[in-house]
Order: structure tokens, then sequence, then C-alpha cells
């Protein structure tokens, strides 16, 4: 459930909340303020998820100076992907410019944005990994967290560390021990040191 | 690489041809809207707020661009309308006043400028519509962040009362989860405007009566961890140097009926490092309150380690942390020997000798290097402030050029905790004379008596206090630079701590000093200013320090006794101490140095002393003071009586010997009954007397 709830995966979180009967920690509408959110980006459409996050939290923004400069450095992709480079100019130097004067720690990052435009060919640009959609991926989550923080709430889902401490721990049991063992992490199934399948599989919540 | 940035300026060329199009287009853009916020039609109004909104959100040159074009006032009318259809105008009017309060103090001028404080204030009022009770907090939220801001119209009508009922989220009765998550944020944000505005006792004062405590003690489990983080920020402030309020804190009773002091235990292991700072902080100050009690021990063993673990993070939590610590292990030997254990003297002489000096920018996202700097010379100077341990450990870390260095930082927070490095450092006789001196420190320190800030100077001057005594190798060489001078001119300061700091430096300099040192001193300072001095209006701090001085001028050898006699004159040398053991008999520490002074003079020829005999009121006071309460006074008014007595003069016998009789009474049940430390302490200031060598005539 924490995994659903932080990723933004409103409608599973409501579906396994039925099935199990655990209520999710938080409110499931801000769920779906996050997900619109992050689907804004996601679509390229930054602009709408700057008025969305201001909607939610109006200090968000104005305290994560970094953040703000990112959601800004997305515009100025996005203006470049589709072309527009009279507006992406005219961008760069309202909104974009001011920001490398407040904080010339941000200078770096965008003179290579920047760089973008000096390839008429994006594909041999070696800045060209700014208009992969993992860069969109990036700045969506950026948000995202920000936003958790901002709830009180956690930003990394628990599921990811907790699958890895199992796979180690069992790691470390092997050479010590035989145990009932979980080979497969998907679906779950125990299998006692004989290799043979438990048929108390408790947590083989997969299954209807 | 070459290629591409010839490229890239090649790309950047067109701009400049753009430029003065989209300059002129932009400004329309903003102007019409700050136009249409004078239009009737509701809904045009709000569009206009919030395409400003999304505009200045994190963006300071649009900020600076509104203000320009006088948005302001127009913001402030919004209140003022009493028609209530206005609400979502109200609110996003609140949340763009909000925004602003984000882009420096500048900003914030111009907010209160216009007056807007009162009317955010009234929209704290539990009859708003939440949407604008949460814009309105978080705009005064931000506001009240600047220490210049006004906060005095926060303590008039019932806004604390408002705020103290906003600290329950349950206050605004939400219905969902949605309204109850806002609730909580607006508990959060009248906790942090709580924390922001008791900085004076009265403040403290007015809060706790409003009925902050035990809702702020609840806010302490609501669960959700910023509101938990204001809540601690908020009692810690309410605490602050407040024992009473320390106490009242420890005692009040929570919802879930844990002590406070067990939840916030509980909260410095939070894995939010950020929590863990604040709950350290709150328990700091409740330590500092004396209000802790029987948790004094988790002192030690839990909130030391959490302070020192945090050196490790990064951002705001690493620099706030040394301040901290440096408040907790203040005039406390057992902290500062448990800090020494841990490792946070490596630590922070880290921050000293690897902080880059950056240029500062605006936002400062990586913590400001200069804070962090200063935060952790000050943690030092905590650390080497009571023990040869922790001196030893600061001086091990070499850092001591650095501190050198520092001295001539553009920040004048670091060339203060400069100083109070070296003064922490210099209580080390040993470290005086060898580290010290071989860094050189005398000039640069000397050079800051002079410094445009008046707290540097304070600093630089109590941290002078040890360098003039008379082992001190650096003596000399301040003395060369025109110390005298120096320290006669800062005599003369309005400052009072100043003031106190330059007398006691001089009264140190003529301690065992030479006659031509005393001499040179004088000549500067004049008597007439010492007599000045010995009565000082504002703080009878000086007045000690003077009687002191003059205490030392007269110590020892008669010319030095008939100097002071000269210079100030007889009649007047005796006033003064008649004035000062009549009127100030209440003054413990005023009265031991008169008679110090006395009984210097005592030691003197056969002149010096009937001075003091012909004066009968300064004989019976003395007399007196042989039983005063404080033992320390009674053996110095006995050693008057017994230099007094040491004559050659085998004429005055008769009178010599019914005054021994009393003498050696007094004397006998002293010494039985006191600690003979004090005698032999000062007995380089006495006769060479050896008690039992009393000669009866």
């Amino acid at each position: 459930m924490n995994y659903f709830v932080i990723e933004g995966y409103k409608d599973a979180a409501e579906t396994f909340s039925q099935e199990c009967g655990l209520s999710p920690s938080i409110d499931v509408d801000s769920i779906q303020d996050r997900m619109n959110i992050r689907n804004a980006i996601q679509n390229g459409n930054v602009e709408e998820a700057i008025e969305r996050v201001n909607d939610l939290n109006p200090e968000i923004l104005d305290t994560n100076p970094k953040l703000y400069f990112h959601l800004q450095q997305q515009r100025l992709i996005e203006y470049i992907r589709e072309g527009k480079i009279a507006e992406a100019l005219e961008f760069a130097q309202d909104e974009l410019a001011p920001r490398g004067e407040e904080n010339p720690e941000f200078l770096e990052e965008l003179e290579r944005t920047m760089a973008l435009l000096a390839f008429d060919d994006k594909t041999v640009s070696p800045v060209r990994d700014l208009l992969h959609p993992s860069q969109r991926q990036r700045t969506a989550s950026e948000l995202n967290a920000a936003i958790l923080t901002s709830q009180s709430q956690e930003k990394d889902p628990k599921l990811p560390n907790m699958l890895k401490m199992l796979v180690w721990a069992q790691d470390e049991l092997d050479e010590k021990v035989l145990y009932p063992k979980m080979k497969n992490l998907v679906t779950a199934e125990l299998v006692d040191g004989n290799n043979n399948t438990t048929t108390n599989s408790g947590n083989n919540f997969l299954s209807t | 690489m070459d290629q591409e940035g010839y490229l890239y300026n090649i790309a950047l060329f067109p701009l400049s041809f753009t430029f003065i199009i989209v300059e002129t287009m932009n400004s329309l853009k903003h102007n019409q809207a700050v136009d249409e916020l004078n239009s009737s039609d509701p809904a045009v109004r709000v569009k206009a707020l919030r395409f400003i909104k999304n505009n200045i959100i994190g963006n300071k040159t649009k900020k600076d661009l509104y203000i320009q074009l006088d948005v302001i006032p127009k913001l402030v009318k919004f209140f003022k309308s009493k028609d209530t259809t206005d609400s979502q105008v109200q609110i996003q009017a609140a949340i763009v006043l909000g925004s602003f309060a984000y882009g420096g103090e500048e900003n914030v001028t111009e907010i209160v400028k216009h007056d807007a404080i009162k009317p955010l204030l009234e929209c704290i009022s539990l009859k708003n519509d939440p949407r604008l009770i949460e814009a309105a907090a978080r705009a005064l939220k931000a506001i009240y962040k600047c220490p210049t801001a006004d906060k005095n119209d926060i303590f008039a009508d019932y806004h604390l009362r408002d705020l103290i009922t906003l600290l329950n989220p349950d206050a605004l009765h939400p219905k969902i989860d949605r309204e109850r998550i806002a609730s909580v944020h607006t508990a959060e944000l009248a906790a942090t405007i709580i924390a922001r505005c008791c900085d004076t006792n009265e403040q403290q004062i007015q809060i706790a009566s409003a009925g902050a405590f035990p809702a702020l003690v609840n806010l302490l489990t609501c669960g959700f961890s910023k509101a938990q983080e204001a809540a601690l920020d908020a009692l810690a402030y309410l605490c602050r140097e407040n024992p009473e309020f320390g106490k009242a804190i420890v005692e009040t009773k929570s919802e879930t009926s844990d002590s406070p002091v067990k939840i916030m235990l509980n909260l410095i292991q939070d894995k939010s490092p950020t929590m863990r700072l604040i709950a350290a902080k709150c328990l700091t100050h409740l330590s500092r309150a004396n209000a802790i009690g029987e948790y004094s021990n988790d002192i030690t063993l839990i909130v030391l380690p959490t302070l020192v673990k945090l050196l490790d993070e990064k951002g705001p939590v690493r620099e706030e942390a040394p301040h901290v610590l440096a408040y907790l292990i203040r005039d406390n030997e057992e902290l500062q020997k448990a800090a020494c254990d841990s490792d946070a003297v490596p630590k922070l002489a880290d921050f000293v000798t690897h902080v880059v000096d950056q240029e500062s920018s605006y936002y400062d996202p990586v913590g400001d290097g200069d804070k962090l700097k200063e935060n952790a010379l000050m943690a030092l100077a905590a650390i080497s402030s009571l023990t040869d341990d922790g001196r030893k450990l600061v001086v091990e870390a070499k850092i001591i050029p650095h501190i050198v260095a520092a001295m001539s930082h553009r920040s004048y927070g670091i060339r203060a905790a400069a100083c109070q490095c070296t003064r922490s450092l210099s209580r080390s006789i040993n470290i005086l004379r060898t580290s010290l001196v071989d860094a050189g420190i005398a000039t640069p320190l000397f050079k800051l008596l002079s410094d445009e800030s008046t707290d540097v100077q304070t600093t630089a001057c109590a941290t002078l206090c040890n360098l003039v005594l008379d082992f001190s190798p650096m003596k000399k060489t301040i003395m060369e630079l025109g110390g005298i001078e120096k320290l006669v001119e800062l005599v003369r300061s309005p400052d009072n701590t100043l003031r106190l700091n330059a007398i006691w430096a001089l009264k140190n300099l003529v301690y065992q000093a030479e006659s031509d040192v005393k001499e040179a001193v004088m000549k500067v300072l004049t008597y007439q200013t010492m007599e000045t001095l010995i009565s000082d209006q504002e703080i009878v701090e000086v007045q000690e320090q003077a009687l002191n001085l003059l205490r030392n001028l007269a110590c020892t050898k008669q010319i030095d006794i008939e100097e002071v006699f000269q210079g100030l004159g007889e009649d007047r040398l005796m006033n003064i101490i008649e004035n000062k053991l009549c009127w100030w008999h209440e003054n413990e520490e005023i009265i031991k140095q008169v008679l110090f002074v006395i009984n210097n003079i005592a030691t003197g020829n056969e002149r010096h002393k009937s001075a003091i005999m012909n004066r009968p009121t300064i004989l019976t006071r003395i007399l007196n003071y042989m039983g005063h309460t404080n033992p320390e006074i009674r053996v110095i008014a006995v050693w008057v009586l017994i230099n007094l007595l040491w004559t050659e003069d085998k004429s005055a016998s008769m009178y010599l010997n019914i005054l021994n009789i009393i003498i050696m009474r007094f004397l006998l049940y002293d010494l039985i009954f006191f600690n003979l430390n004090f005698i032999k302490a000062h007995k380089f200031e006495f006769k060479n007397y050896v008690i039992w060598d009393l000669k009866i005539k």
C-alpha cells in the first residue's frame, strides 16, 4: 500500500484497499492530485504542472529553488523539442537567465540546456539525454518527492528496500542454516530446506 | 568541445534581436494583469491574481517586477472590503502576498509598509473560510520569518487566541481527509508563527498566558512530522532562558498522558534529521532552563551524541547543529568533557578549515558557508572554554592559523567567533605562551579593537584581557601597538559591555606591573576618568573593575602608593573610599575591592597609614566588616588592621596592643573555620608577614 500511495497508483491503491480491508494511510484524493501533476509533466505540459502544484501548496516552489529551476529547465526543453526555437530563446532570456543570476550553481546546468539549441540535428548533440523521456521522469519524480515531503510523508517507498534486505538476509543465511526460502519474489512461494514447497505460504496475497 | 562552444555562441546571436521585442511584449502582459485587478468582475480579478501568483512563485525577478508595478497596495485593498463573495479573491491575494514575502527582506519591508499585517491577522479568525485562514497564516509565517518585521500587532485583539485555537486541527471541524490535511497544515503554520514571535520575555509571557503549552504539547503527538517539528520549535523558543516556562512545559499533560520530555526523547530518534535537530534544540533549551530534572542523564547520553552525529548531515541541519551544541555545553564542564570524548572537535575543525568561502547566492540552497563556519567556531570556543583537555584538542586540530585568518573575514559573525575561540584557548597559560604567540595572534586581535562592529570590538576586548596579564609574552607587543591608548578610548564607549571589558583589560594590564607601566596607563587614562568609572552610573560591574584597577595601582611598592596619592590627592582618595564603604555596603564585591584598596594603602609608609587612621568613619567601618557574614570580607578587614599596625614606630604601642588583641581573636577564629587558601592566594598583596610573627608590643 505504501508503494502504491507514494508512487501515485491511485486505482491500484483503491482496489488493494477494498480487497484487503487496509485503509490507505493517506487521503486517496491527494494521490489523484499528485498523479495529475506527474502526468502533466510526462506529457510535456510543465506549465500546467506548475499551476497545479501552486494550487496544491504555493510554498513548495518558493522554498525549493533547485526544483523550480528544474521545472523551468524542463519547459525550455519542451519548447526545443517542439521546434519552437523563437519561444525557446524568449523563454531562456526571460526566465532562465535570471535563475542563473540569482544562483550561480545553476549556471552549469543552464549552459548544458542551452547547448541543445546549438545543434539542428538533436540526435548527435552531446546533451541529447535531455530530450529523453527519462529526463521528464526525473523532473516529475523530483516534484512528486517535494509534494510528499510538504505533506509530512516519506518520499521513498519502503518496498524496494525491503526486498533488497530480504535478498541480502537470505544470502547471509544460506551459508549457515536450512530455512524456508523465498526463491521466487514474484510468486512469493516459500521453499523449505528440502526443496519442498510449503503449503501454508501466508504471504500469497497475489492470488485471489 | 571548442566546436560546440562556437556553435553555442552562434545560436545565441539572434537572442539580442528578439530581446527588445520580447521585453515590450512581456511587460504588456504583466501591466495588463495588474490593471485587471481593478475590474469590477470578481472572476476577472481572480484570473489576474492567479496569473500573477503563477508568475511570482519561485521567481525573484518577477516578484521585484510586480512590486515595481505597485501591486501590493492593490492586494491589501481587497482585504478592506467587507464583501464576502470576494473570498476567492482574498484567498488568492493572501497567497500572492505570502509569495512576495519569500522574496527577501526588502519585499517584506514593502509589504509591512503598506499595512498588510493587520488585515491578514483578521483573516485568521475562525469565522472565516478555512482556506482563507490557511492562506493568511501562510503569508504571516513568511512575513515573520524576516527578523525586522514588526511583531506587535499579533498581540492585539484576539489574534493570539485565534492562533492558539488553530493549533488544534479539529478546531476547523474537518470532515473529509483533504480538509483534515489542510487543518493540520494550518496548525503547523500557527505553531511556526508562534515560534517566530517569542523573541522577548514579554512576548513569551503573553503567548503562554493565551494557553499555548497544552495545545503545542498535543500537537507533538499528532503524527504529522512537519506539524510536530513546528510544535517543537515553538516550545523551544517559549522556554528559552525561561526556567519558569521550562518547568511548566515539562509538567504539561498531553492527551496521551506521556510526559512531554519523553515524547521529545522519542522524536529525537526519528529518521528525519530535521526532526532530530529540532527535538535536540528543544531539549537543549529545556536543559539550559534547568527544567530537565530527572532526564538530565539523557542530555549527556542522547542529546549530545545526536547533535554530534548531525554534523555529518548536509545543508541547514549541518549548519545549525553546531549552534545548538555550543549553547548546550556552554558553562557546563561535564558536557564539555563528554563533547571532547566524542569526535566533535575533528568534525568542527573540518568545517573551519575546508568550507570554501563562496559568493553569496540569493537562495543559498546548499546552506550558508559563512554561517556554518561561524557556528563551528563558536562550538569549538564552547568546547574549549572550561577544560584544558578541550583546549588541547582544539590546538591539536591545527586550526589556529585558520582562526587568525578568520579575524579578517568579511563576516563580522566569523570575526567575533574567532575571538571567542582565542579567548577560550588563552585560558590555558601554556597555550597562551606557546601556540598563540607562535601564531602571532596579538596583532590581528588588536586590529579588531577598531572593528566596525561593536560586537567584535567587545569580544576582542574580552579576549585581550587574558593576553595583557603579566606572564603573557604578548603584553609588550600590545602596548607597543598602542594598546593603552586604544583601551582608554574604548573605556569611554557608551556601550556597557565594551566599557566593562576595556576597564577589565586595563586592570589586568597594571596587575603586578612595573611602575613605569602603571605610570604610562594613568597618564593616558587620568585619575579623573578613573574616578568617574568608580562611580559609573550604568553598571556596577564597571565600578568594581575600576576599584580593582585602583587596587592594582596601589599594590606592592610604596612609590606606587605614593603615585596614587599624588595623582588623586589624599582627600579625594579617602573620600572615594569612605563613600563606597558607607553607601555600598550591600554590594559585597564592591566592599571587597575597597577593602583591598585600603589594605594596599596600609602597606605603605606612615603617611599612607595615617591617611587612613585619620578617618574615624573608615576605621569604624573596617571594624564592622570584621564581623561580616562573608568570611572573605572578614579576612580582608583583618588584614587591613594587621598592615595598619605593622610599624617601626615604637611610640604607638598602647593603642597597638589593644588592637592587636582584637585582631588575634578574630584571626584565630577565622583561621580555624575558614579556608586558608584564600589568605594564601592574596599573600603577595600584603606585607610579607607570617601570621605567627604578629608582634605584640
